[in-house]
């Protein structure tokens, strides 16, 4: 798993690629939890090359979803395929998120 | 004397004395034998006196009388032969009206005994194999029948058929024979049920001069790949059993005997392992109680619903028509044929096994895992991620919470594949653990309210059709399946 970030003025974005499994997430975990810092703007999780997600993952995405609650920022979640549209489906994250295509 | 006694015109005397010398005789004796001669002794002086009359002279008046008393006679005979005669017809007719119904009834049953010994009726037929099971059962309504059943195994492929002859007893019964003798003599070298039944109509729409036919259906399956080509004349749809029980569609096409040259149709479909099909005639169907409700398809599924052999499948059938029809008369042929197809090399079973350590490292190796599932069941690519995902929640459960921190301890899972479906059972010796009993997530709730954690067995839950839990000899035994 790899993250790229990029920060703009008012937007971060993490670019996930890979799989995003238990021990992916433990080892990404704190660049994540990183983001947490820009949660008040907008955080953009590019998923366009995230090709699986667990429940791990999620929980990563959960956490920082409550810091931009919290800060009154908002977290943008991109260009998920299928599989993990379906996930989020199952668990109700795509009404907790902004999800773009 | 002597020369005077003369009895009749023609008839003389003669005197022999004891010495042989003739006495007296007249001057011409007769020189034929056909006479009668009387002779007597004269007594003292030993001489014999005969008296000689022709036999025509006697007989003259005898004769005369004698044509005419026998020609009375003849006429009388021959009145008498004649009352004999019809008297002895009359007896005749009178017992053979008594008897007819007793003769009549001893060919018939000669004759369902030729009949039956037609079909093939030793079961098990095949007792060597285990990869089928065939049952069949023919009740005729009256003695003999017009339906007709037969199946034989040719080069590793099931032979089979069932017909029903218009109309019942005798007639059918001869044209059920023709029929299962031009099944058995086709279907020895053709493999085709579409060329089987096309040449049984050919020799049938031939020598048919009294318009009867046979609804037929003509089946050929593939004993090692569970192909069945099958070719309809007009039968009724036999049943084939798969995950549910559902008549298998056929074309209806002509029945055998009406239109030479006809053209059949073939239809195909795929048996596997545990697949059965049921053939009958519509006397089964048709089976009327008193009230004059017929028996129906759907009494016929609900008593083959009962999971068996065959065989019993057959009896539960019969019983159930039985039940149904009470005692209204049986009032046309009933057949069955039961196909149970067990090749188990068709099965698609097989087994896979992982054994991990309760390291969070280890998980990736499930997604290897999990893709050698997938290409042998050649699943989607949403339900191999899926079953990953599910796979991925329940081990990760197992190897941070089972085990105490710091231990070793191992993860077993066996996967178990067929047709129908995957299922897999993950086991470990930790601390008692049922996920199965974790609440169930609310996924309705807003951000705020959101447990971080929870998801995973929710997941399995989600994407499986069936989960598990057992504690077994110190182990966890989760078993989770999934229909494919």
């Amino acid at each position: 798993m790899e993250v790229k970030i990029t920060k703009d003025k008012n937007q971060t974005t993490a670019k996930l690629v890979g799989r995003l499994d238990t021990p992916s997430s433990i080892e990404v975990g704190k660049e994540i939890e990183a983001l947490k810092a820009d949660a008040a703007g907008t955080v953009v999780l590019d998923c366009s090359e995230m090709t699986y997600i667990s429940s791990s993952g999620l929980r990563l995405f959960l956490g920082l979803r409550k810091e931009a609650a919290e800060k009154g920022g908002k977290v943008i979640v991109r260009g998920i395929n299928n599989d993990i549209r379906s996930v989020f489906m199952m668990t109700g994250f795509l009404n907790l998120f902004q999800i773009e295509d | 004397m002597v020369e005077n006694i003369q009895l009749y015109p023609n008839s003389y005397s003669t005197i022999v004395s004891q010495e042989g010398q003739l006495l007296a005789a007249p001057a011409e004796t007769l020189s034929t034998n056909r006479a009668v001669r009387f002779k007597t002794s004269i007594e003292d002086t030993g001489w014999i006196m005969t008296i000689v009359i022709p036999e025509s002279e006697i007989y003259r008046n005898v004769k005369r009388t004698g044509i005419w008393t026998s020609l009375f006679q003849l006429m009388g005979l021959m009145f008498l032969i004649y009352i004999i005669q019809r008297t002895a017809k009359e007896q005749v007719k009178l017992k053979e009206a008594e008897d007819s119904n007793d003769r009549i009834e001893g060919e018939l049953k000669i004759a369902r005994g030729i009949q039956m010994s037609m079909i093939p009726k030793t079961f098990p037929p095949f007792p060597e194999r285990n990869d089928l099971d065939v049952a069949a059962a023919m009740y005729p309504a009256k003695e003999v029948g017009g339906d007709l059943y037969d199946f034989y195994i040719r080069d590793e492929k099931l032979y089979f058929c069932i017909g029903d002859v218009s109309g019942k007893g005798v007639p059918a019964s001869l044209f059920m024979a023709v029929t299962r003798s031009l099944f058995r003599t086709i279907s020895a070298h053709e493999k085709s049920p579409q060329r089987i039944v096309t040449a049984m109509n050919d020799s049938m729409t031939d020598m048919n001069e009294n318009d009867m036919f046979v609804t037929f259906f003509c089946g050929v399956l593939n004993l090692v790949t569970g192909h069945l080509r099958y070719c309809n004349a007009g039968h009724n749809a036999p049943l084939i059993m798969k995950d549910s029980m559902k008549p298998l569609p056929v074309l209806p096409n002509l029945p055998l005997g009406v239109i030479k040259g006809n053209t059949f149709k073939e239809q195909s479909t795929d048996l596997s392992y545990g697949d059965a099909l049921f053939l009958y005639t519509d006397g089964i169907t048709e089976a009327e109680n008193s009230s004059y409700d017929l028996f129906g398809e759907e009494r016929l599924i609900d008593a083959l619903s009962v999971k068996s052999s065959s065989r019993e499948q057959l009896e539960s059938v019969k019983e159930s028509i039985s039940e149904f029809v009470g005692d209204a008369p049986q009032s046309d042929d009933i057949t069955m044929l039961f196909i149970h197809y067990m090749n188990t090399a068709n099965s698609g079973e097989s087994e896979r096994h992982l054994v991990l350590h309760n390291d969070i490292r280890q998980i990736p190796l499930l997604a290897a895992f999990v893709e050698g599932v997938a290409q042998e069941k050649k699943l989607e690519q949403s339900v191999e991620t899926g079953i990953n995902l599910a796979l991925e929640e329940a081990v990760t459960n197992v190897i941070m919470y089972a085990y105490p921190k710091g231990t070793d301890g191992l993860i077993e899972i066996d996967a178990k594949l067929n047709d129908k479906s995957v299922e897999f059972v993950i086991s470990d010796s930790g601390s008692p653990f049922d996920p199965t009993a974790v609440p169930k997530a609310d996924t309705s709730l807003g951000v705020e309210d959101r447990p971080i954690g929870g998801l995973g067995i929710f997941l399995v839950r989600n994407i499986m059709d069936s989960v598990k839990y057992a504690r077994k000899d110190g182990k966890n035994i989760l078993s989770m399946t999934k229909n494919i």
